[in-house]
């Protein structure tokens, strides 16, 4: 599957992640999303279980999660998480341990955290 | 699997030291003579690295690495150029240019690899 | 490398040759710029080269020629006969040089002429110092780094430009570089990170709060940082040292940390202390700090105490706290250590009936480190539940998300721990129960508001002691049972009569049954009907058991009750005519005599009056049809069934005895009512019973008219 998007039938857009987020393949990662959030209230990402993810990869979806935020949509995910993005979020020390004012107080379903 | 680093360099020994010592530690390599030959290989062949010489015939470093920066299939990768001591104008403008980082000409084979690795991450 | 020395000689001789014809025209044309950077750039591949393939002679002699044509190069200099002479010498000693194996002795002194005649040459005796041809690229770990006893701790904030990603600069690998250096806790800060429409994709955003415990200096972080420090904002400070008189285990208070990063003004640190609460929450409350910030610094916090504190203690504490073990080689353990009680319970036997006091004595010895050893080796088995917790967490986001709800999911209890068998086993009952309060428990956000509850909905998970058991209480803010409805469907399906007298209990266990399920629609997650019987069936294979509370309109709360492990347990050894059986130790209360006047005076039914409570009792002779004479005086077993207290009665009650579990063959594994056997010390074997299936089936025969 590549990076790409397709819409269900109650709207939902699905983003398939591809093999790669990494910086190669971040504008056009970001251009989806930024359309995706544009066009629908629920924006989901189904990852490639071997996909790699870098910086770049982690700071769309933190970016993606801030703008569905603001807006009043959802921007999650479907499936299991990919090993790629546990990894690089122990290895930058991206995980949370509270909640993210950005989104709304929430516990950040990508870095965790709680309250 | 093996990371696959080019080495840009128009002397032929230090091509075949850098590509000795990079396929001791378990890298691929793929050698350019000059810096248009460098280019021309890149534009087809993705590769996970650049290492590059800065005074080289037929477009320069500088040049290699503007160029790598300016194109698709290898845009994003770390280019580390070859530099010497006197060379400390050279090794600002490849920074301007793009370079990830530098080696400072001579070298030991040990260092070479610290600096690579440092580099790959 | 043979064949690329081999190359370096080849090359270097093409340069001589070129240095010769450039420095013969030289002669001709003194002033040619172009002839003077050739002559230098021949000179300097020659000495860089030579470097690197271990002519180090040639490196240090080319060198000092190369320095003087660099001035020729800069106009500090002029071309002038001797110093072409002088030159020419060079390239023929050069040449001599490349002759020489390496290692080998040269003759130093036409060099050393050469150089000093070209020194003479130098106007302004500006003739920089020997050789510094050894100027390493960049540090290597040992080499230039001056071992420093003294560890420290650095507070190190890293601030990439934006195009550092651009610029094939992996920031990872350069925090990762840091890990190596010592104890790292990193903490990547989020808080630049734009909205999507305003995001750069390749811009670097994120920066880092490194706190960093190394024995290496300064100069080893900033090593790290070599090849981007004019891409990055880099504040290296020294937070604590190693032998500071202050020994204390404390470190500096929040919100000096935070004032010392410029996170927060003094000014405002103080409008914030003066109102009493915690500092790190308050600050987040008023927004003065993101928590993001406070919680970088927190770590910060931790890190240094946790190095204090380690640094206080004994340096051999730092040999591993825990080691890994492959599972099977526990269970192998447990195993043996099962062979082990039972051969004990032999010895013990046999001892007894020896009656030699030392024997005895040495028996006893055994049985008492038997114990010992099998409470040790089970324990080695425990594991926290919280592990398990965790994925229950993400099913809930899942599951809720797919359904629409707004369900948060609270833990408590985590650390509590029970065998890992056990565990492994609570698994699927769990999701069952979890899936079936997030889809029927909780309702939609819109009929919460509705009902006056917050919009989103909870469930709790949590575990805590009790006795030899472990509680395990997922309880859900949700709609509650239906208890009118299940009693409704449980008589449709004729689970219990439509005049029973039941409490409420009784019909939400109900919902355990096979099949049963009253939800209207079936949807994705759950309303099929099977899972809750999953749960009941998972729960009794543990040994366990289940309660249900519920309160309309507030929620339902699910009780598992789980003993602590499954391999071992302390039991009751009793005999019915020749057999022997074992009862769970855990749910007996007593043992009272049952004598043939008490049974005549019941009546026919099988009641007892205990100092005044009549407790009915399962005649377990009757019940495995053992027909044999029966004593004039028999035992009741007493226990404690989910609240209930029944009776079994039996011949003899021979004593408490250490089981050891082993399942039944395939063959038994149906029968009702035993759970198990296990082997005795004289080698026979005895059943172990499970009373609480055993008081349900008579109850069911009893219902059923029997």
């Amino acid at each position: 599957m590549q990076l790409n998007s397709s819409v269900r039938e109650n709207g939902e857009i699905i983003i398939t992640s591809g093999d790669r987020l990494t910086i190669e393949s971040a504008s056009e990662f970001s251009r989806i999303v930024k359309e995706s959030l544009e066009t629908s209230y629920l924006v989901a990402i189904e990852f490639e279980p071997a996909v790699e993810i870098d910086i770049t990869g982690v700071q769309i979806l933190c970016s993606s999660c801030k703008s569905a935020a603001v807006s009043g949509k959802v921007f999650t995910y479907h499936g299991p998480q990919p090993q790629a993005l546990a990894e690089i979020i122990t290895a930058c020390g991206a995980e949370r341990h509270s909640v993210c004012k950005h989104n709304n107080e929430h516990t950040c379903i990508w870095f965790g955290g709680g309250k | 699997m093996a990371k696959l680093i080019m080495t840009a360099d128009d002397s032929a020994s230090v091509r075949q030291m850098v590509a000795f010592t990079l396929k001791q530690n378990g890298y691929d390599v793929v050698e350019a003579v000059d810096g248009k030959d460098a280019l021309n290989k890149l534009n087809v062949q993705k590769v996970d690295m650049l290492l590059t010489d800065l005074n080289m015939p037929n477009m320069d470093g500088i040049g290699l690495i503007k160029g790598v920066r300016a194109g698709a299939l290898n845009k994003f990768i770390p280019i580390v150029m070859l530099t010497t001591e006197s060379q400390d104008s050279r090794k600002a403008e490849g920074k301007a240019a793009g370079a990830t980082g530098w080696i400072v000409k001579p070298f030991k084979p040990e260092q070479l690899i610290a600096v690579v690795k440092k580099v790959l991450g | 490398m043979e064949q690329a020395i081999a190359t370096y000689k080849e090359e270097a001789g093409e340069l001589l040759a070129e240095l010769e014809t450039s420095l013969l025209e030289l002669e001709e044309t003194p002033e040619d710029n172009d002839l003077i950077n050739r002559v230098f750039r021949a000179m300097h591949t020659i000495k860089g080269s030579g470097a690197m393939f271990g002519f180090d002679e040639i490196a240090t002699f080319t060198h000092e020629v190369e320095t003087v044509f660099d001035m020729v190069r800069n106009g500090k200099m002029t071309v002038t006969k001797r110093l072409l002479d002088l030159t020419l010498k060079s390239r023929d000693h050069i040449a001599y040089l490349l002759g020489c194996p390496i290692g080998e002795e040269v003759d130093r002194s036409p060099g050393d002429e050469i150089i000093s005649g070209l020194r003479q040459l130098v106007p302004q005796l500006e003739m920089p110092q020997k050789g510094s041809t050894e100027v390493p690229a960049i540090n290597l770990p040992g080499l230039s780094e001056e071992e420093l006893s003294n560890e420290c701790t650095w507070r190190i904030r890293f601030r990439p430009l934006p195009n550092i990603l651009i610029c094939g600069t992996n920031p990872i690998s350069l925090i990762n570089e840091l890990r190596e250096l010592g104890t790292a806790h990193v903490v990547a800060q989020f808080d630049e990170i734009p909205q999507i429409d305003e995001l750069v994709a390749e811009n670097c955003y994120i920066y880092w709060d490194i706190i960093l415990t190394t024995s290496r200096g300064e100069d080893a972080i900033k090593d790290v940082f070599i090849f981007v420090e004019d891409d990055c904002d880099i504040k290296i400070e020294l937070i604590d040292k190693s032998g500071l008189i202050d020994r204390d285990e404390g470190y500096k208070k929040l919100g000096d940390i935070l004032v010392e990063r410029g996170d927060l003004s003094p000014v405002e640190m103080q409008k914030v202390l003066m109102l009493q609460k915690r500092f790190g929450e308050l600050l987040v409350e008023q927004g003065i700090v993101s928590p993001e910030k406070v919680q970088s610094a927190l770590v910060e916090q931790q890190h240094v105490k946790g190095v204090r504190k380690e640094r206080g203690e004994a340096p051999q504490a730092e040999a591993a706290a825990s080691i890994r073990v492959p599972a099977e080689r526990l269970d192998q353990l447990i195993n043996l250590v099962g062979e082990m009680v039972t051969v004990q319970a032999h010895l013990t036997q046999v001892s007894m009936a020896g009656g030699d006091p030392t024997f005895i004595a040495i028996s006893e010895e055994v049985e008492r480190l038997t114990n010992e050893l099998r409470d040790t080796a089970l324990n080695i088995r425990m594991l926290p539940i919280g592990s398990t917790f965790s994925k229950f967490k993400r099913l809930v986001r899942d599951l809720s998300s797919e359904l629409g709800k707004e369900i948060d999911m609270e833990t408590f209890g985590g650390d509590t721990e029970l065998d890992k068998t056990v565990i492994e086993k609570l698994n699927d009952p769990l999701v069952h129960i979890i899936r079936n309060s997030i889809d029927h428990g909780i309702e939609m956000p819109e009929a919460r508001k509705a009902a006056g509850k917050p919009s989103n909905g909870t469930v709790y998970l949590g575990a805590e002691h009790s006795g030899d058991s472990v509680l395990i209480t997922i309880r859900d803010n949700g709609g509650g049972l239906d208890r009118d409805t299940i009693r409704a469907k449980a008589i449709e399906k004729g689970l219990i009569s439509a005049t029973a007298e039941i409490s409420d209990r009784e019909i939400y266990a109900q919902i355990f049954a096979p099949g049963f399920s009253t939800a209207a629609k079936v949807t994705s997650v759950s309303g099929r009907g099977v899972g809750m019987d999953v749960v009941k069936r998972g729960i009794d294979g543990l040994r366990g058991s289940i309660s249900v509370d519920s309160v309309r309109g507030t929620g339902t709360t699910i009780t598992l009750k789980i003993p602590l492990t499954l391999a071992i347990i302390d039991s009751l050894l009793v005999k019915i005519g020749k057999d022997h059986f074992v009862l769970p130790l855990a749910a007996i209360e007593e043992c009272v005599e049952l004598t043939r006047e008490d049974i005549k005076n019941s009546h026919g039914r099988n009641l007892a009056n205990v100092r005044g409570v009549i407790i009915p009792y399962i005649p377990l002779r009757q019940h495995f049809l053992i027909t044999d004479q029966r004593p004039e005086i028999e035992q009741i077993v007493i226990a404690d069934i989910h609240g209930t207290k029944v009776g079994f009665v039996v011949d003899h009650v021979v004593g408490e005895h250490q089981t050891v579990i082993k399942s039944l063959g395939k063959m038994y594994r149906d029968v009702r009512g035993v759970s198990g056997a296990t082997i005795l010390g004289d080698g026979t074997v005895a059943l172990i019973l499970d009373m609480g299936v055993l008081l349900q089936s008579v109850e069911e025969l009893e219902n059923a008219g029997v």
